[in-house]
């Protein structure tokens, strides 16, 4: 379906993806980066809106740059949020659509559907500046499925939907899944992308760090230098013991105010090491854990780890 | 036939969605000052001859002015108001929405233009007597404003896909040095000018005879005829939408946040 033959795009002196070479058959793909790591310049090099400076790209196993009729058979759903105050989601929306060539009466008809879909029949005919952010979201998605496309690619779909929101978009997005229609979500939330279990693709510097399944993406996660923070009644007790393992770098007593709880922070080279070896432990002494979390956001982390294995600063890593 | 009639969704999507307030406040103003200043004029004694032609020039500049507004701005409204992927994500979508901005850009200015004439005319023929149907006049430079609409707008959409910033401030630049320097450059090289054909057009059309002399004409726009005029006129027209559409589909166009 896609592939990037050793693709490189600088703009001017910055690189915006470098030296990417993959190939995705249809399916379910999660385009995972941190702000600014080149989701948007990769999705921009497949839709043939940039032209790589270095390498070749394929979609549908043409060259996108110059057959942009392909655009038929691909649905965006960009992240920026469109700004038409005085035009109604459905004028939007049927517009779009007339732009795949059709006419306006199928045009609307397709646009009423896909609106229906996103839920957003209720307000289809008011003008998009009454939109709240999430309706406005419902409506970039309704644009992007109406044409019926074989290939899905969502910028940051979850941006600014409320809980029922996301799960309704959550839903929609299975039942492309199920339908058997390709998808690419690109975010930097794990979890978000997580909900459709697609293959991974972690992007960040402009390179593709990874690529694997979700299951790979926890392993990286549970074997990858880290740091938890553990509540306990004992504090001092758990960092004589915890010191003394294999696996930990480094303890830490922490009581951010007077009157705040008191944390063992503990720098561990594997978090699966020590989890394992953390029950022993706490029976042996009676110590009571209330609370374990990550120091670290999840995907700062992963990103941090991920790069350290590119440099060849840790082991691990996929394939 | 899919570009012809995404080409027409995006020029009436356009026109729908422009009739803001703001728009219609802008160009009420630039429709309204040539009546306004041909009242003026008119009040103060003014004459025939030189009351046509101070409709003419007044309606060409604010005729410029609404194409300068709308079509320069073709391309970098579309990005700053980050449209552009929407649209340029679409089979042909670059073109459509080059051709159907050109088209509401015709539309929006020439409405301005055939206002104020309309408006112009009524109160010449209210203040002046006339020997020559004002009928003839006003035919006479609807033609004329349409026609240079139609290859203005294509020059300052060509403008527009080029610059993506200070578009209208390059469209500027180029009425001065293309349009008033170089048509009064006494050389051949002041014929390329789209305004020497123009004024060709006009003089012929609008019948200035009754104020210019036949053998004047000849002098000014030398022996080509009516046709050879709108000839070049409407192959520089499609020339630059050519031009256009080649740039506008072969261009990357970037955002900063993208980079």
């Amino acid at each position: 379906m896609i592939q990037l033959d050793n693709v490189t795009k600088l703009y001017k002196t910055v690189i915006g993806v470098n030296e990417i070479t993959l190939t995705l058959e249809p399916g379910t793909y999660g385009l995972l980066g941190p702000n600014g790591s080149g989701k948007t310049t990769l999705i921009n090099l497949i839709l043939g809106q940039l032209r790589p400076t270095i390498g070749q790209v394929r979609l549908f196993g043409e060259n996108p740059w110059t057959r942009d009729r392909l655009m038929r058979r691909v649905g965006l759903c960009p992240a920026h949020e469109v700004n038409y105050p005085r035009v109604t989601g459905l004028e939007w929306v049927t517009y779009l659509v007339q732009l795949h060539g059709f006419s306006k009466p199928a045009a609307g008809k397709l646009a009423i559907e896909a609106l229906e879909k996103v839920k957003m029949t209720h307000a289809m005919h008011r003008p998009m500046r009454n939109y709240s952010l999430g309706m406005r979201q419902r409506a970039k998605l309704a644009q992007a499925i109406a044409h019926d496309p074989d290939l899905l690619i969502l910028d940051e779909p979850f941006n600014g939907l409320d809980p029922i929101g996301r799960n309704d978009v959550k839903n929609m997005l299975q039942y492309w899944q199920q339908q058997g229609r390709s998808l690419i979500i690109a975010s930097h939330v794990l979890h978000e992308v997580e909900a459709v279990n697609p293959s991974f693709l972690l992007i960040s510097g402009g390179r593709l760090l990874a690529s694997g399944s979700p299951e790979d993406v926890r392993s990286i996660l549970a074997n990858a230098p880290s740091t938890l923070r553990i509540r306990t009644d004992k504090p001092r007790d758990l960092m004589r013991k915890v010191a003394e393992l294999s696996v930990v770098d480094g303890v830490r007593f922490i009581q951010a105010g007077k009157n705040e709880s008191e944390y063992v922070e503990i720098d561990t080279r594997s978090s699966v090491g020590l989890l394992d070896e953390l029950p022993a432990i706490l029976a042996d002494q009676g110590i009571k854990i209330f609370e374990i979390q990550s120091a670290d956001d999840s995907l700062k982390h992963l990103f941090s780890t991920l790069m350290r294995i590119h440099r060849g600063e840790t082991k691990g890593g996929l394939e | 036939m899919n570009l012809l009639r995404s080409t027409w969704a995006t020029a009436t999507f356009e026109v729908q969605r422009s009739l803001s307030a703001q728009r219609l406040m802008v160009a009420s103003v630039l429709a309204g000052f040539p009546p306004v200043m041909v009242t003026v004029i008119g009040l103060s004694g003014g004459e025939i001859p030189l009351t046509d032609l101070l409709i003419i020039v007044l309606v060409s500049i604010v005729g410029l002015l609404a194409q300068m507004l709308w079509a320069t701005s073709n391309v970098y409204a579309e990005l700053e108001g980050k449209s552009w992927i929407f649209l340029a994500s679409r089979p042909q979508g670059r073109i459509s929405l080059f051709l159907g901005k050109y088209i509401a850009a015709v539309g929006f200015s020439f409405a301005v233009c055939f206002i104020a004439i309309s408006a112009c005319l009524a109160i010449r023929t209210y203040l002046f007597f006339s020997e020559i149907n004002p009928i003839l006049i006003w035919l006479g430079m609807i033609g004329s404003m349409l026609t240079a609409c139609l290859i203005y707008s294509a020059v300052f959409s060509v403008i527009g896909t080029i610059f993506k910033k200070r578009a209208m401030v390059f469209a500027a630049g180029y009425i001065v040095l293309s349009e008033i320097i170089l048509p009064d450059v006494p050389a051949i090289i002041g014929r390329l000018s789209a305004r020497f054909h123009l004024q060709a057009i006009a003089a012929k059309w609008i019948g200035w005879f009754h104020w210019i002399p036949e053998e004047n004409y000849a002098i000014l726009y030398g022996q080509f005829s009516l046709g050879f005029h709108l000839a070049c006129v409407g192959c520089a027209t499609v020339a630059l939408l050519i031009t256009g559409c080649i740039i506008v589909t072969r261009r990357e166009y970037v955002t900063s946040e993208e980079v």
